[in-house]
């Protein structure tokens, strides 16, 4: 899953950027893969083993570049890790459905498989909101850090 | 300002300074500050300033100035700091050494 940002910020460079980028992922309890300060480009993955156990296993690779002309700020995201978290959450909540309602026969094998479907669907709206919230978070420490920059004295 | 020596330390002290990115819970320091505490990255950390305590995750940074630590606003309110002011950085200790120093009879060597 693919994304984009793109904000004015004359006053930084893709270094500071990217480090907001980083500090954002590790506060949303992602582990740092690659950091390449020269490319702009940075990959985690929230892989601990209590996330990945709850379904909530994700992957990033965001990008960030600078145009001089226009002296705009380019993010692209790439997401990742939807598809493994959404099978984790179906199997488990299906297995344990099904370990509760087993005596009620077929119903309770076409309740489990419900369960397990709306289980899902909240993992993947969880993983939208989470793409979403880290864009908007993102654009706003972008126009903070691009303000902050600004009022600082120049040497 | 930083200790410099070549033992490994328990704590650091740190001058503030004050991030322009909301939230709380992060506080970003040079990278070289990470070895001295031995704490990984995004892994928490206490900070400590008298009697106030704040645990925060650490994020490593080569262009942030050795010495400094950068905290967020909320950070700085529940630390009552503001930028300029020393703060300590301390790995944070687990649970299980925590009771058993308050375990006197527990203690190695203790009787």
């Amino acid at each position: 899953m693919k994304g984009q940002l793109s904000q004015k910020a004359d006053q930084l460079d893709v270094p500071t950027v990217l480090q907001a980028v980083k500090e954002r992922l590790i506060e949303k309890r992602f582990n740092i893969d690659t950091y390449d300060r020269t490319n702009g480009i940075i990959k985690a993955r929230r892989n601990s083993l209590d996330m990945v156990v709850i379904g909530a296993y994700r992957r990033a690779s965001i990008s960030v570049e600078k145009d001089e002309d226009t002296g705009k700020i380019g993010v692209e995201f790439e997401w990742g890790g939807v598809a493994f978290g959404a099978v984790v959450t179906f199997v488990e909540l299906f297995l344990v459905s099904i370990a509760i309602l087993r005596e009620m026969g077929s119903a309770g094998l076409l309740i489990s498989g419900l369960i397990a479907l709306i289980g899902t669907a909240i993992n993947i709206i969880l993983f939208n909101y989470l793409r979403a919230r880290f864009r908007s978070v993102l654009s706003r420490d972008i126009r903070d850090l691009d303000d902050e920059a600004g009022s600082e004295p120049k040497a | 300002m930083v200790k410099e020596d070549s033992e490994p330390m328990e704590d650091v002290d740190l001058m503030v300074k004050r991030s322009p990115i909301s939230g709380s819970g992060i506080a970003r320091v040079h990278v070289s500050v990470l070895q001295m505490v031995k704490v990984e990255e995004g892994k928490p950390a206490l900070l400590r300033r008298g009697t106030k305590e704040r645990v925060v995750r650490l994020v490593a940074d080569e262009m942030m100035e050795k010495g400094k630590v950068s905290l967020r606003q909320k950070d700085l309110e529940r630390l009552r700091v503001k930028a300029g002011d020393m703060v300590t950085l301390l790995p944070l200790k687990g649970v299980g050494s925590k009771l058993g120093l308050n375990l006197n009879p527990f203690r190695r060597g203790e009787r």
